[in-house]
């Protein structure tokens, strides 16, 4: 089990030192009104009576002295805590990127990746700010109350008795402050997201709120919404409010009763002093910036619990796919096997339903393998299987004669070439984006690449060709240019398998067409083109059809026509009832 | 308007908050001052028991003690009521800022929210209303409490020592002036950080957003070490900038604890001096009670000082925010000329010599003319890409033509009221919109007075209400884009909405893919039904809606380049022709 925490193992020596140096700091500042009572007590009496004035100017000067070293020691405290926190967050955040990058694709969509992006940033930002706290303010602010305490203590115990009580009354009024707000931020968080999710909704929907003439209606939701949000807030602002005015009474009441019952024993002269009730007054103004202080670390820290609950999570999940498969760069032949099923189901959690279920076909080396279905048909999904981003649950995967868990997953990805659904481009150049197919790719290869799918016609009029920029998602790139260039990509990788997963939904029909035609002149290559239409799959040596999770049937275009109820229906569906092409 | 005028304009609405908690804040503030004073007098009248050796107190000290505790009691009624107060009414100014801005963006025209990202628009309604709501809480305390205090301070420090007073005021600006160069100074290491942050965020969120292809090209050694490089420099920006961060607290420490030394030197001296002359030097006494209260006066005075660098920072990111805000209030609504209603149905939409382009450089659609006779139906085709849903956006005049008109029965769209206009439209889009709400709230949409009678007919003609039938709670199955139902079933619902209002003309938009066969065919049983006898636009994939439109338009690269019946089109073997083949001809 690994503990968020537990890379601060790396820096002992800045945990060490940064609170050390802190706690010097604050016994500093502890001297300071010992010194003053001291002016208060000998150094008046001295100057008034004997004219002389070392007595006040000495401790005067050690008090400034004391700031001076106090704020030397704090600035070597903030520098370790920044060395020490900023690495921590660093080294968190590497370890955690490379978890995320080597988890399994099923892992990764239980999560979810939007959450994964989400404890990337914030959770590991808010780790690193409670280290730095760590260092910095957990030991400063107890130590100063507790040395007030002590401080106290030594001068007067009657009037340490009224400090105890300040600071155990504080420590509860702070608790229940912030135990009620800290249940409230959840809440208004949730209003919160309510206007975000209202906001969205009418800006995505506006041609429909307008063509319904709703847009006053969008707006009284609206102004409901955010109604809610402030009878919230009104509850969160009253608590607030207290929090000042209550420490600010109860420190002040306390100066009152110190002052009230250290007046008789100053008086009748059994020990305390003027000097000392001036200093005891200080230690209680101390404690009163310490504990509010405090308060605002108690938020940080439950924010940063929740953070690590989340980190450790994530650390410690297990990993579900095994990388020690030993077989790598087999070679076959063309008509051989290159995909077995047998049997085979996969599901995403024990008791669960099938996602897809007793999957049976092979794939050839060579072959030209179609696949059709509706959603949630399992198409996807027995891609993912091909490509080893799970392990099925139940069954066999042979992939070249082996166990699919025995073939070396990188070497597996290597050989196997997939485009999306979605065509995603990587911020950088083109170049680069076809650099991430192939590492070494030259300049002819990269030209040949695009333009066997049909890219290079665009690519060539930018002046600066392959280096022209490529935006976030590719976002200055039109959707039919994404997806040529992401399949010029995936060509560049020269595998033995290509998957194209629904990839050329943008295309139009000649480009399409063009497109394929130089794909298919590659007669080494197996291609698997995964279709909503089932014109894409006209000329497939097989079309497997899924249906609900199963394998339907599985033949060329003729036989599926004659045979499978499904395909039919999806024919007659696109090409209409009885409706004959030539 | 200005964007400080905008501020006023809100701020104004609340005159009553804003006068009561100045008053408060002058009380409390006034009281808060005045204790330590109080403090003092009590441990003067102490010392003098001790040098006159009259050994009982004089009833002056519980006098003190009395009214401090008030002055403490008056604190806490009127903190509180400051602080609850000023939050309320920032709260307050926060939501009609939100109400507002929301209410713009529904007035704006259609192509301001077309050309600005969502989650832009969504970011200033949330993040930057937020930002203006810490700016003014945080303003107003620093503004009233802050400029109270001190000139409390002051009056009351300079009646009761003024050489002391001096003292303070010269020491205390020293503070502010450490924090503001310091930060002045190192806002180059935040900027930096910043920046790495952004490039980071960027980084991670496209990579795990598509971490199977980066699987499938065995990418991750790659994208680690890329992250890794960028995390480095992340750290040494970082690192300064926090040290830089904190180093703030720390100097105003040294600047008071050097002004507790010296007011502590000087007013020990000032006491010294003035034993024999009854405590009183130069017109100001001095008495170790003035130490105590002074020691905390320079506190006080300096608090103002040292929190206002923070509060800079929060009002800086506010105004910048209140900017963006004000530049969408700013925008010009979409004004509606129009003033004819229309009443019966509509027997011939006519396009006239429409010219239209979303950008100057880029012709669209160029000296367009046709004439829809009611009942006709006309399919739009072409490539996927932009253009297809131009005609819907110059139907329903989300988009008005450059040139030429588009006019119902002779009358120009113009000078239809947009709502009448919109009205007589019916309209269902391949992106179908599902908002979060229940089914039945989604699809009494139209028409909230709907009876459950006309709910259910609707759902029949829709195909949906077997689905709806069997979802957890029926039509109260709360229901949102993101979760639960398939994109044909949500087109379903949507097309359930449209059923229900039966308007005049319909628009549709035929889905391209990721839907089931079954679900496409309910879908199209939907469509017919929608379209009986209607005047109807659809942008067709389908080849039975294609091949028995009346007209069919073909668009390429944002043009109509074609248009006729199917046979006509296929005789004249240019793109449609093409088009048809390549989709729908074997080999």
């Amino acid at each position: 089990m690994i503990n968020a925490y537990s890379y601060i193992r790396y820096f002992k020596k800045e945990f060490i030192l940064g609170p050390t140096f802190k706690m010097l700091e604050v016994a500093f500042e502890l001297i300071m009104p010992f010194l003053m009572s001291y002016v208060i007590d000998v150094g008046i009496e001295a100057a008034q009576n004997y004219g002389n004035y070392n007595q006040i100017i000495i401790p005067g000067l050690l008090i400034f002295l004391l700031a001076v070293l106090g704020l030397c020691s704090t600035l070597v405290c903030q520098h370790y805590a920044s060395i020490a926190s900023q690495g921590y967050g660093t080294k968190l955040r590497d370890a955690l990127y490379s978890k995320i990058m080597n988890m399994s694709l099923r892992n990764v969509e239980l999560i979810g990746k939007g959450n994964l992006n989400t404890v990337l940033s914030n959770d590991v930002n808010r780790l690193q700010v409670s280290v730095a706290m760590m260092i910095r303010l957990v030991l400063r602010a107890p130590t100063i109350v507790i040395g007030s305490l002590i401080c106290a203590f030594i001068i007067d115990w009657h009037s340490a008795l009224i400090f105890l009580g300040v600071v155990i009354l504080i420590s509860l009024i702070l608790f229940f402050i912030l135990k009620v707000s800290s249940k409230k931020v959840i809440t208004t968080q949730k209003k919160v997201d309510k206007i975000v999710t209202l906001t969205n909704d009418s800006l995505n929907g506006i041609r429909v709120i307008k063509a319904f003439n709703n847009e006053k209606h969008e707006v009284n939701k609206f102004k409901e919404k955010t109604q809610d949000y402030y009878k919230e807030m009104k509850t969160v602002s009253f608590i607030n409010a207290l929090t000042n005015p209550l420490t600010f009474l109860i420190i002040n009441v306390a100066i009152v009763l110190v002052v009230y019952f250290s007046s008789n024993e100053i008086i009748s002269e059994s020990g305390l002093t003027t000097g000392e009730l001036t200093s005891l007054i200080q230690y209680l103004n101390q404690c009163f910036v310490a504990l509010i202080a405090v308060s605002n670390l108690v938020i940080i820290f439950t924010r940063a619990f929740a953070s690590k609950k989340r980190v450790e999570e994530l650390l410690n999940l297990n990993e579900d796919l095994e990388n020690n498969g030993t077989f790598a760069d087999l070679f076959i032949e063309n008509g051989q096997n290159l995909f077995e099923f047998k049997d085979v189901s996969f599901k995403y959690n024990e008791g669960e339903n099938n996602v897809v279920k007793d999957l049976n076909f092979t794939i050839k080396k060579g072959e030209r393998v179609g696949i059709i279905g509706g959603t949630g048909s399992g198409k996807t999904t027995l891609i993912k299987l091909i490509e080893r981003f799970f392990d099925r649950s139940e069954g066999e995967i042979l992939y070249k004669g082996h166990d699919i868990k025995d073939y070396n997953l990188n070497s597996l990805h290597h050989e196997i070439s997939l485009v999306n659904q979605k065509a995603v481009l990587f911020k950088g150049t083109i170049k680069s984006n076809l650099l991430i197919g192939k590492k070494d790719a030259s300049e002819s290869e990269m030209i040949k690449a695009l333009k066997d799918a049909c890219a290079y016609d665009f690519v060539k009029k930018y002046d600066d060709f392959l280096d022209h920029q490529v935006e976030e998602n590719g976002r200055n790139f039109s959707g039919g240019q994404k997806q040529r260039l992401s399949i010029a990509r995936a060509l560049i990788k020269n595998s033995e398998t290509l998957i194209l997963d629904d990839s050329t939904s943008a295309l139009d029909y000649l480009t399409e067409k063009e497109l394929k035609r130089h794909i298919f002149e590659n007669k080494n290559l197996t291609i698997i083109i995964i279709a909503q239409r089932v014109s894409s799959l006209l000329n497939c040596d097989k079309i497997i059809v899924m249906y609900h999770g199963q394998v339907e049937s599985i033949g060329t275009h003729e036989e599926l026509l004659k045979n499978s109820k499904v395909y039919k229906e999806i024919y007659s569906s696109q090409y209409g009832e009885g409706y004959e092409t030539n | 308007m200005k964007p400080i005028s905008r501020l006023f304009f809100y701020i104004k609405k609340y005159p009553l908050s804003l006068f009561l908690s100045l008053i408060c804040a002058l009380v409390f503030v006034v009281s808060m001052c005045l204790t330590p004073m109080l403090f003092g007098k009590a441990i003067d009248e102490i010392t003098l028991v001790i040098t006159s050796g009259v050994n009982i107190l004089d009833t002056n000290f519980f006098f003190y003690l009395i009214v401090a505790s008030v002055l403490i009691v008056l604190v806490l009624i009127f903190e509180f009521f400051f602080e609850y107060l000023n939050s309320l009414f920032v709260e307050k100014i926060t939501k009609d800022l939100r109400n507002d801005v929301f209410i713009k963006l529904n007035n704006v025209p259609i192509s301001y929210i077309d050309s600005h990202p969502h989650g832009d628009l969504v970011s200033r309604v949330i993040n930057d209303t937020d930002n203006v709501n810490v700016a003014l809480i945080s303003g107003f305390k620093q503004f009233y409490q802050g400029s109270i205090q001190i000139i409390v301070t002051l009056i009351i420090m300079f009646i009761f020592n003024w050489i002391l007073g001096l003292v303070v005021v010269f020491l205390t600006p020293f503070g502010f002036l450490i924090s503001y160069t310091l930060a002045k100074k190192t806002s180059k290491y935040f900027k930096g950080q910043a920046k790495i942050v952004g490039d980071m965020g960027a980084i991670s969120l496209e990579s795990i957003n598509n971490i199977d292809l980066i699987k499938s090209f065995n990418y991750e050694e790659e994208a680690i070490n890329s992250f890794k490089e960028e995390n480095s420099k992340l750290y040494e920006v970082g690192r300064k900038a926090q040290f830089a961060g904190s180093l703030t607290n720390p100097l105003t420490r040294l600047v008071n604890n050097s002004t507790y030394a010296i007011v502590g030197m000087v007013a020990a001296v000032l006491c010294a001096l003035s034993f024999n002359s009854g405590n009183i030097i130069l017109g100001a006494s001095c008495t170790v009670g003035t130490i105590l209260t002074f020691i905390q006066y320079s506190n006080q005075f300096a608090k103002p000082f040292n929190e206002i660098s923070s509060c800079i920072t929060e009002i800086q990111t506010g105004f910048s925010s209140l900017k963006r805000l004000n530049t969408i209030l700013n925008e010009e609504n979409d004004i509606d000329l129009g003033k004819e209603k229309i009443e019966s149905s509509i027997k011939e939409i006519s396009f006239n010599k429409v010219d239209f382009s979303y950008e100057p450089s880029k012709k669209i659609i160029n000296d367009f003319s046709l004439d829809v006779k009611e009942g006709e139906h006309i399919a739009i085709v072409g490539p996927t890409g932009c253009g297809k849903t131009t005609i819907i956006n110059l139907l329903l005049r989300f988009y008005d033509p450059n040139n030429g008109e588009i006019s119902f029965d002779k009358t120009n769209t113009k000078d239809i009221l947009k709502e009448s206009l919109r009205r007589s439209f019916g309209m269902v889009l391949q992106d179908t919109w599902i908002f979060s709400g229940t089914v039945r709230e989604n699809i009494i949409y139209g028409k909230e007075d709907a009876s459950e009678e006309e709910i259910k007919e609707a759902c029949i003609k829709a195909n949906c209400l077997d689905f709806i039938n069997r979802l957890p709670n029926g039509f109260d199955t709360y229901i949102d884009d993101y979760s639960g139902l398939s994109v044909g079933q949500k087109q379903l619902i949507s097309i359930a909405r449209v059923m229900l209002i039966n308007p005049k003309i319909m628009i549709l938009d035929e889905a391209t893919s990721n839907i089931d066969t079954r679900t496409e065919m309910k879908i199209s049983n939907a469509f017919n039904i929608l379209m009986k006898g209607k005047t109807s636009f659809v942008i067709a994939h389908r080849l039975s809606t294609i091949v028995n439109s009346d007209l069919i338009l073909v668009m390429k690269d944002g043009k109509i380049i074609e248009r006729g019946k199917h046979k006509e089109l296929l005789d004249k073997h240019g793109f449609y022709f093409e088009l048809f083949n390549a989709q729908y001809a074997r080999k």
